[in-house]
């Protein structure tokens, strides 16, 4: 196998970036997304090993997005990690209501960013 | 078809029956278990075929079948092979509920020597039982009537006879009472009756005799007895009841249809046991039952039928189903039944059919029918039952009217309620309703303006004590106490008190006891009409009458005298004034000059008697000397009258001696001021009187003796829609087109008035053209009138129509309640529990902004009292904590320009119950009675609601801010971490050190962020706790290592006592390790290089007890309040100020508190260091 295959879905250019440069030297292949549309159309493309994604986005809700991936056959199983400034409890529900999906807070660790990423391949 | 035996057919045919049979069946065996049973059976108690067939009845669903009667009913049957018919049980069945059922069971052999089979048919009367119990509460029906009734004695002596027995027998009662029962009986079945009356002195239940009796016309009929014991008190027999029921069209009908069924000869065929089967199914069942041929013509009938329908069988078999009974049977609904639907489906159940029979009236009846095989096999039949269900239709129909009628009688009541609670409100004479014990129900709005009195300290009451007392007056007691009981109304009834509020009052009391709608209570309704001034007035005006009286007599005794004196001269005299114009002629002027009065007084003297007094001499001395002089005498004139000649005159002008006459003129003009005095007074009364009259509401109007109107109250004007020139002068039988041409008015003014000066309460009911039906209570007085001779007759008119009509209406609606048993308490109830119902607090205000009522919510959310309220400025409630300038805006200026307002926000900070935010709906209410009006209030308690959003906007707020403020944190941290950790490349060192400042200002950015959204969380009761078991050893010995470095950094000494039985405590661990963290850091923060600081645990009797201590910058006293407000930071020259967020402190005193611990600072002063202690519980509750 090559490379390991990430999409990360942030509307902030600037998370955007950290997050892909942290991936990239941690030897990730990465695609990057600014709203869940686009998400959507390049996950059901790559077909990534993994998927990072902010929870408000401009178009839907990161969860929401999720739902849709689950739907579909080719993107069910693909993890998807939510990395999201919104850490107050209220939200937590929708996000553990999606399997196979994990939660990292913002501001990220950038040192162990990756480690915290990688335990979600082994499920 | 052909191949099928007999047996098979009737089988099959039998099972057809009983399947199109709407009563349950059932078919048992002589050991009583089930063969089989109808589906009817099945469906109404509940069980299934398969669990009933071969078990014994009386074991049939959990033995719920094992009923005694049925028991009794079974082993009758089996023992004596007979029939019985309609036995009645009435059973609670735990999977059916209550039936009643009606048993028919016959013992049907099918060949000799078999043992025979028993058929039990049931009829549900459930329905019909407890529609009869219902209508029987409804309405009393003598179901019995038909029956004949006969009481007799032991010794056969008939003691009473109903209608019933008349009917049946054809004599009357008088014909029979005191005669032997024997009468009625063939002569030797005389024996008969003693051995049944033996029997009942046994005191043996009632029983059924089938027999014969002979009526009076000598024909025989046949009977069906049920003969009772009658017992005394004491159990013994004393007679018995015997009830007859005529039996003949019964059994002659059972005769004729055995006649019918033989007339079917393709019946014959087959073997007679055969047959029996399916007839004697028939002939059980007690509802009616119709076959017929296809050709719809009638194979055979049942006796229900024909007793149903009261049909001859011999006209109906054979017959089309539409001829029978003269065609009455043409029912379009049948014809649908049978033509349409039946030819579709083979099985018809309850068809409903409405048709009003010519000959038993109208019957609604549940028609059931199928399509059978007919035994012979060849043809196909129709078997149709019917159910009469018109009594139960008629009973339905018969509620639902009774409840639509109750329906508008609860309105009508609610209107006249309405209507009379307005009219006791506009009425000006106080009015009020006591209870059976004279206790205050009601008031009338003027009896507190009237009375001076208060409804707190009036409603409820007993009369007696109204007012500290003062209403103990022994009449009113007389009245109350004594009259009232005997009669159930009173009318003006005078009472004289001193009232020490109101001073010296008569009153006229009219009372009216009135049985409460209800039924137990009564009520007393006493109105009070103060005729305290009327009376004034009366008395004042005869007192002024006999005032005048004298003065009167006294001007004619004055005048009497001047003129006795003027006639008693002889002398011609003649008294002019200045102008020469003539006042006062003697008596003997006329005689000698031949005038008389009319010509001469007030007349020229020189026109007298046609100018022949003009007379040169007399101008001359008139004229010229006498204005000289005062007095001349002997003037001689002579003159040549036409009248009497000529004369020669001496003319004395006697004008010197007034002495007397100016006396005489002072006493006039002294008399004439006086009268003008008395006439002012006079007037002034009058006026006051004619004031009250114009005041009093009641029609009032004043004749003079000829009966013609004098004068009228402006309330006569328009209450009778006259205007006063038609009215004024008129004879009052003419008034109004003669309209008023009332016999009893006639009655009165005629023949009363003349007798008796006064009479009261005379009651006219009169048609009035413009008006309609009036009922008046006439109240007349004959006055003597001022002036002297005149009477005058005043006539006071109270309508009381309307009262009548609502005491009539009031009547009505009891009556009729009564009669449907609700009570008008019910309606009322409703009402006032509907108000009382509605959750938001209500209040009505007069126009005055003073409280009429408040609902019970408004006294519960408002905590006020009914008695602090009612009556009081909206205002002034509660200690005036209600004078809001929102609601004063409101009522004042907001309200008199629009009727209505909807939700004007007030918020408003209430001493008993803090602060509120209410939403105001307001009306503006018109009242019947006219100029008033009230207002509406309805408060809406919004703080809750609006407390709760504004939490959620708070807690949004939040949510958002902490979003918003990591997403640039993100990208701050992470850079300067990646930059700081060399990833792409290194730095050099100044580089590395600034970016180092980014990263850890960023941090302590994050730490103020997450401290202050706790805080937050902790303030809004949002924060909860995770509890888990800790090891406090183990995690206070971790975090002290996680100081370590800053510690040794800072080279100071820590000293860290764990006590050996430090147990472990159930708490939230990372809240836990916050607090300690943050106090430690603070006591690492404040310690000056080389200083001491030490942490100190121990267990304590409810759990543990930490304590962390330092020897640094210390808090002076003033500001140890401060260190908890947030963001305060001692200042201190050892420790940069950016190193803390000054949340710390607060917070961990808040997650402390969260546990159920404590937290307290000590500090000795500055530079004396500082001492944290706190406790947490050995477990935590979540304590908010």
């Amino acid at each position: 196998m090559g490379k390991k295959v990430v999409v990360v879905v942030d509307d902030n250019l600037n998370n955007l970036l950290l997050e892909k440069d942290l991936l990239e030297v941690a030897g990730f292949e990465v695609f990057e997304a600014e709203n869940a549309a686009d998400a959507i159309a390049i996950i059901k493309k790559e077909i990534p090993d993994i998927i990072i994604m902010d929870v408000r986005l401009p178009d839907m809700r990161g969860t929401e997005a999720a739902r849709i991936l689950r739907r579909n056959q080719e993107t069910s199983h693909i993890p998807i990690v939510f990395v999201t400034a919104s850490v107050m409890a209220e939200g937590k529900e929708e996000i553990e209501a999606i399997p196979n999906s994990g939660f990292i807070g913002k501001p990220i660790d950038t040192r162990t960013f990756v480690k915290d990423i990688s335990l979600f391949f082994k499920v | 078809m052909f191949f099928k035996t007999s047996s098979t057919i009737y089988q099959e045919c039998t099972e057809n029956i009983i399947s199109t049979i709407h009563e349950p069946l059932i078919i048992l065996d002589r050991n009583l278990k089930v063969l089989s049973a109808s589906r009817s059976f099945y469906d109404i108690f509940k069980l299934k075929a398969e669990e009933t067939r071969g078990q014994i009845i009386f074991d049939l669903g959990n033995k719920q079948w094992d009923i005694p009667e049925l028991r009794e009913l079974l082993g009758n049957v089996l023992l004596s092979e007979a029939a019985c018919d309609n036995c009645e049980i009435d059973n609670d069945f735990p999977d059916a509920g209550r039936r009643v059922l009606h048993m028919n069971a016959r013992k049907i052999k099918m060949k000799p020597e078999s043992d025979g089979v028993i058929f039990l048919a049931m009829n549900d009367i459930t329905s019909k039982k407890i529609s009869e119990e219902k209508l029987g509460k409804l309405a009393a029906a003598d179901k019995s009537a038909g029956d004949a009734i006969i009481v007799i004695n032991p010794d056969g002596i008939i003691e009473s006879w109903n209608r019933g027995a008349e009917t049946a027998y054809g004599y009357t009662a008088a014909d029979v009472i005191g005669r032997s029962i024997s009468l009625l009986m063939f002569p030797g079945y005389s024996n008969e009756y003693k051995e049944l009356l033996v029997r009942g002195s046994d005191g043996e239940p009632s029983q059924m005799y089938e027999t014969q009796r002979i009526k009076k016309n000598g024909e025989t009929v046949s009977v069906l007895l049920i003969i009772s014991p009658v017992k005394n008190k004491s159990g013994i027999v004393i007679g018995d009841s015997i009830v007859a029921r005529d039996i003949i069209d019964s059994s002659e009908m059972e005769i004729r249809l055995e006649k019918a069924l033989e007339k079917l000869e393709i019946i014959k065929i087959y073997e007679k046991e055969a047959r029996e089967f399916p007839e004697s199914i028939i002939n059980t069942m007690s509802e009616p039952l119709l076959t017929l041929d296809k050709d719809l013509r009638v194979l055979s009938v049942n006796r229900s039928y024909t007793g149903l329908f009261m049909v001859d069988p011999d006209e109906v078999i054979g017959n089309f189903i539409y001829d029978i009974g003269d065609k009455q049977w043409n029912i379009p609904g049948l014809r649908e039944l049978l033509e349409t639907i039946l030819s579709q489906n083979s099985c018809i159940i309850n068809y409903e059919v409405e048709f009003d029979f010519p000959a038993i009236g109208r019957r609604v009846i549940l028609i059931n029918a199928r399509e059978i095989l007919r035994a012979s096999g060849k043809e196909q039949t129709i078997l149709m039952t019917f159910e009469n269900i018109t009594a139960r239709k008629d009973i339905e129909t018969g509620i639902e009217k009774t409840r639509k009628e109750l329906e508008v009688i609860k309105k009508t009541a609610d209107e006249v309620s309405e209507f009379a609670e307005s009219i006791i409100n506009t009425v000006r004479e106080p009015l009020i309703s006591l209870d059976q014990d004279l206790r205050v129900v009601t008031v009338s709005r003027s009896f507190y303006e009237v009375f001076k009195v208060r409804p707190e300290e009036t409603v409820g009451q007993l009369i007696f004590d109204l007012g500290n007392k003062q209403w103990d007056i022994p009449q009113l007691r007389e009245l109350l106490e004594t009259i009232l009981p005997q009669q159930s109304s009173f009318e003006n009834y005078e009472v004289e008190h001193d009232f020490t509020t109101i001073g010296r009052r008569i009153m006229l009391l009219n009372a009216r006891q009135i049985q409460r709608a209800s039924g137990k209570e009564r009520i007393i309704l006493l109105a009070i009409e103060d005729i305290t001034n009327r009376r004034e007035v009366e008395n004042g005006l005869e007192k002024t009458r006999k005032e005048l009286e004298i003065i009167k007599k006294t001007a004619d005794e004055v005048s009497e005298f001047t003129e006795s004196i003027i006639n008693t001269v002889r002398e011609p005299l003649i008294a002019l004034d200045q102008d020469l114009r003539v006042v006062t002629v003697s008596r003997s002027f006329y005689e000698v000059f031949k005038v008389n009065p009319e010509e001469t007084v007030g007349q020229l003297i020189y026109d007298l008697g046609n100018k022949q007094w003009d007379i040169p001499g007399l101008r001359e001395l008139l004229e010229t000397i006498l204005p000289q002089q005062s007095s001349f005498e002997n003037y001689e004139v002579a003159h040549d009258f036409t009248t009497i000649g000529r004369r020669i005159m001496l003319l004395n002008a006697a004008i010197e001696d007034i002495t007397e006459r100016k006396e005489i003129e002072a006493g006039l003009e002294k008399t004439r001021k006086e009268l003008e005095v008395i006439k002012k007074t006079a007037d002034e009364v009058s006026e006051y009187a004619e004031s009250v009259i114009n005041t009093v509401r009641e029609p009032l109007i004043s004749l003079d003796q000829n009966l013609r109107v004098v004068s009228v109250s402006r309330s006569f004007y328009e209450f009778f829609k006259v205007n006063p020139e038609e009215t004024i002068g008129q004879l009052i039988y003419d008034l109004g087109n003669k309209q008023w041409d009332i016999p009893q008015l006639r009655e009165l003014l005629e023949t009363i008035l003349p007798k008796k000066a006064s009479f009261d309460n005379y009651e006219v009911e009169h048609d009035f053209t413009t008006i309609g039906r009036r009922i008046m209570l006439l109240n007349a007085r004959q006055i003597q009138r001022a002036s002297g001779k005149e009477k005058i007759i005043l006539l006071a008119i109270e309508d009381i129509t309307e009262r009548k009509e609502i005491e009539i209406g009031l009547e009505k609606t009891r009556k009729e309640l009564e009669a449907t048993k609700i009570s008008e308490d019910e309606s009322r109830e409703y009402a006032e529990s509907m108000i009382d119902t509605v959750r938001e607090p209500l209040i009505v205000l007069d126009q005055d902004l003073r409280v009429v009522t408040a609902s019970r919510s408004f006294y519960e959310v408002f905590k006020v009292n009914p008695a602090e309220t009612m009556e009081q400025l909206i205002y002034d409630l509660g200690n005036k904590q209600w004078d809001i300038p929102k609601l004063r805006e409101l009522l004042e200026t907001i309200l008199p320009l629009k009727a209505t307002f909807d939700n004007y926000e007030v918020e408003h900070d209430f001493t008993n119950i803090g602060t509120r935010i209410m939403l105001l709906n307001a009306r503006q209410i018109q009242r019947v009675s006219g100029k008033e009006r009230i207002i509406l209030l309805a408060i809406e308690d919004i703080t809750e609601r609006r407390e709760k959003r504004t939490a959620k906007v708070k807690s949004e707020f939040l949510a958002n801010m902490s979003h918003e403020l990591r997403t640039p944190l993100n990208s701050i941290n992470g850079f300067s971490e990646v930059l700081f950790d060399e990833t792409f490349g290194p730095l050099n060192e100044k580089q590395k050190k600034y970016v180092n400042n980014v990263l850890t200002s960023g941090k302590h950015l994050l730490l103020l962020i997450n401290q202050i959204l706790d805080m937050a969380k902790v303030e809004a009761g949002k924060m909860t706790l995770a509890l888990s078991n800790l090891p406090m050893k183990n995690l206070l010995n971790e975090i002290s290592m996680l100081v370590a470095d800053m510690v040794s950094k800072k080279k100071l000494h820590m000293l860290v006592e764990i006590a050996d039985d430090l147990p472990d405590i159930e708490a939230d661990e990372l809240k836990v390790k916050e607090i300690i963290y943050n106090l430690l850091s603070n006591v690492v923060k404040f310690t000056p290089e080389g200083g001491k600081i030490g942490m100190c645990a121990k267990k304590t009797d409810s759990g543990i007890e930490i304590t962390v201590w330092d020897t640094g910058v210390g808090i002076a006293s003033e500001n140890m309040e401060k260190i908890f407000e947030g963001f305060f930071r001692v200042d201190t020259p050892y420790s940069r100020v950016t190193e803390g967020t000054g949340l710390g402190l607060p917070l961990s005193k808040k997650l402390v508190e969260l546990h159920g611990g404590m937290l307290t600072v000590e500090s000795a002063g500055l530079n004396l260091g500082t001492s944290v202690r706190f406790t947490l519980p050995a477990v935590s509750m979540e304590a908010h």
